[in-house]
């Protein structure tokens, strides 16, 4: 009786201690996150604009963005753009860890820092480089596509091609980090369960996919949460590189509401955008979480 | 006795003596000046130019000074109205001609300000301005604003080229056979011989295609319905694709760039543009529009100086910001001259200075006699008009990129604005 209640005590203490260590990060994410989050909420109920006056419209905002034609473009030109940016992030980025992890690769350093320097690069320097290459007077790759007979127009000005060559470089842009992420996860595997496999007689592909990657779980989970949440919200690329053009071939839902809000400065329709590209990434994360398995394993 | 009259002195010399340290201490400490944010979103030539303007009057105001950024364009207009919003707007801002309607809540009516009539104060008259655009910014009888300028599109051709390919340099090209003879003979001399996008973004084509649709004689919005799907429309577009079609330049190239660099013809660009082509290798002229259909049109618009709503803490500051917007404008001779837009201050436009200055030759006198011989048309002064402008200007970009017929353009355009239109 007395053993229990110490434990309960414990346990309380824990879970305040919980609290206070978690306090400085929540009060700051309530404020700065989840607040705004419910005030945009509240905003995309409305007509907004306080100078003449706000108007309640409930769901009439969303109903009328349910009708647009563009919005519907943005909404499938961002789910294309995610096929490609997450398995391409993920998969470059995992496969560089892994041929630095078993040594394949000569010059390991050189290597490894030329895959993870364009992660160091903003978003500015790496779209205006890439346009730039893209150029069709003065880009070398435009040219060097040009000779080799695959383009005779600009990618970048090109409806099919436009969003690959800006999925390419977010790819490019953000598999560094990944290849980090990886091989951080990889360094830090007991050497036992791969000499117990190797005596088990296992090859490299079974040991890759009976011990290599259920220990990855945990760090494949991270790196596609982090790559879906950006990859929908991806914004400065796209406006960089093709404005969303040619048409609105390549015009994200991010670009989307900053056009309604900013350009035709409509901001209760640009918040009932904001909240579906939320509800969408959230409902992501979700199928993320039970495809991994992990929610068992996190308890 | 004695002692009181030393005592009364000694306090009349220490207040005197503290009266008059105090004095000149006064009179030597210079007095705060009141400072005032002015934000444009000018980001060309014509930044610098508003900078030397704003210098000019620091140098000669003591008493206000103005604190200058600038360079957000697109966003320009939501972020003012946010600033007013959240009680931190400029005390002098830039408004454009088309967006007067739908941001007029968010400024201070010059006339009937809470600090009283800035315009019966500092002098400011209807008659010292063009009253057409002066009237742009009078709603329900409010002056929202003070035109600073006119700023118009034009083709700017490369004399150089013109002379290898055979063409006369004085006498460009004003009419559609001129012009399209221009274009072979360029073509033929191995120049690009003209873009109609100087940048390539879709909102240049769109443009060039509301010129071409004006000259054809067409409106783009009657009653509350698009008025553009028609055989007007139609050839006003098309006219654009042959562009393409006649291999008078490739999509998704930079008409500015390839200008800059000496391999292009001709290229149309705004009065803005004057001063980036102060480096340039070779000789230019400017040579107005030229009449391709009917009608001789240009598209322009004009910047307005407005000062947006201020807090109640703010107020003080209205009118010093009226007394800067007044300084600009009577010196908008230097806004002509270094910005290269048409000034509107009637004084400003019969500058001395202004029409013996290098940019009045080159291009400004050609700009200015546009802007009121009837050429300069501006975009309608809808209140939906940045939405309007959005539905239309994917369509006309993939039309000249080939993409889609000029037809189906048009239909898809017509079914984007009308789904504007009736919200």
């Amino acid at each position: 009786m007395r053993s229990s209640v110490s434990k309960k005590k414990k346990l309380i203490r824990a879970g305040v201690e919980g609290v206070l260590f978690v306090l400085p990060y929540g009060t700051l994410w309530l404020l700065f996150l989840f607040l705004p989050l419910l005030f945009g909420l509240f905003i995309s109920f409305h007509k907004w604009n306080p100078l003449v006056g706000n108007v309640f419209i409930g769901l009439d905002g969303y109903g009328e963005l349910l009708r647009t034609p563009r919005f519907w473009n943005s909404f499938w030109v961002t789910w294309r753009f995610v096929l490609m940016v997450i398995p391409g992030i993920i998969l470059v980025g995992l496969m560089a860890a892994l041929a630095l992890h078993s040594k394949l690769v000569w010059g390991t350093h050189l290597f490894e820092s030329l895959i993870f320097f364009p992660y160091l690069l903003n978003v500015s320097i790496v779209s205006i480089l890439w346009g730039l290459l893209h150029d069709p007077d003065v880009g070398i790759l435009f040219q060097l596509l040009k000779r080799m007979g695959i383009a005779t127009t600009p990618l970048l000005n090109h409806e099919f091609w436009a969003l690959p060559m800006v999925a390419f470089t977010t790819i490019w842009w953000l598999a560094g980090y990944r290849m980090v992420v990886f091989r951080t996860a990889l360094a830090s595997f007991p050497a036992e369960l791969y000499e117990a496999a190797r005596l088990d007689g296992a090859g490299p592909i079974r040991t890759f996919f009976s011990v290599t990657l259920p220990l990855l779980k945990p760090t494949l989970l991270f790196a596609f949460v982090l790559t879906t949440v950006s990859g929908m919200r991806t914004f400065g690329q796209v406006i960089l590189m093709t404005a969303g053009g040619p048409g609105t071939s390549s015009e994200v839902l991010a670009l989307y509401m900053y056009r309604v809000g900013f350009e035709f400065l409509d901001f209760g329709r640009a918040a009932a955008v904001g909240f579906i590209l939320f509800v969408m990434i959230f409902l992501l994360v979700l199928v993320l979480l039970r495809f991994f398995r992990l929610g068992s394993e996190m308890r | 006795m004695n002692r009181r009259i030393h005592l009364f002195l000694a306090v009349m010399i220490s207040i005197s003596l503290l009266a008059t340290t105090w004095a000149r201490g006064a009179k030597e400490t210079p007095k705060e000046p009141v400072k005032i944010w002015f934000n444009t979103l000018f980001h060309g030539g014509d930044a610098k130019a508003m900078e030397m303007i704003v210098q000019e009057f620091n140098k000669k105001n003591q008493d206000v000074q103005i604190d200058l950024t600038q360079g957000s364009w697109t966003q320009y207009a939501a972020q003012l109205n946010n600033a007013v919003m959240a009680g931190e707007a400029p005390q002098i801002g830039i408004i454009l001609n088309f967006l007067m309607p739908s941001m007029h809540p968010a400024l201070t009516p010059l006339n009937d300000s809470p600090v009283g009539d800035l315009l019966k104060e500092f002098g400011i008259k209807r008659e010292d301005y063009v009253e057409y655009v002066w009237d742009i910014a009078t709603i329900g009888g409010k002056q929202y604003g003070i035109p600073l300028d006119n700023t118009l599109l034009g083709i700017y051709y490369n004399k150089d080229a013109f002379r290898k390919a055979g063409l006369n340099p004085d006498k460009p090209p004003m009419t559609m056979d001129e012009f399209v003879a221009s274009c072979e003979a360029l073509k033929k001399a191995g120049f690009i011989p003209f873009h109609p996008a100087a940048f390539g973004q879709s909102r240049w084509y769109r443009r060039a295609w509301y010129i071409f649709y004006w000259q054809k004689g067409g409106e783009l919005i009657e009653g509350n319905r698009a008025a553009f799907n028609n055989q007007k429309g139609l050839e006003a577009l098309e006219a654009l694709v042959a562009i393409r079609e006649r291999g008078w330049n490739t999509p998704g190239t930079n008409g500015a760039a390839q200008f800059e660099t000496g391999n292009l013809g001709m290229m149309m660009n705004g009065t803005w543009h004057y001063l980036s082509l102060a480096n340039v290798k070779f000789d230019w002229g400017m040579m107005g529009i030229p009449k391709w259909f009917d009608k001789q049109y240009t598209w322009g618009s004009n910047h307005f100086l407005v000062i947006p709503k201020q807090t109640k803490k703010q107020e003080p500051l209205i009118k010093p910001a009226m007394k800067a917007i007044k300084f600009i404008t009577e010196n908008s001779h230097l806004w002509g001259i270094y910005g290269g837009h048409v000034p509107l201050r009637k004084s400003a436009m019969q500058s001395q200075e202004l029409q013996q200055s290098e940019t009045w030759k080159k291009a400004l006198k050609t700009f200015t006699d546009m802007a009121f011989s009837g050429v300069y048309k501006s975009k309608p002064l809808h209140p939906k008009i940045g939405e309007i402008n959005a539905a239309i200007e994917p369509h006309i970009e993939r039309a000249y990129n080939g993409t889609i017929s000029p037809k189906e353009a048009l239909a898809l355009a017509e079914r984007d604005v009308n789904a504007v239109l009736s919200k």
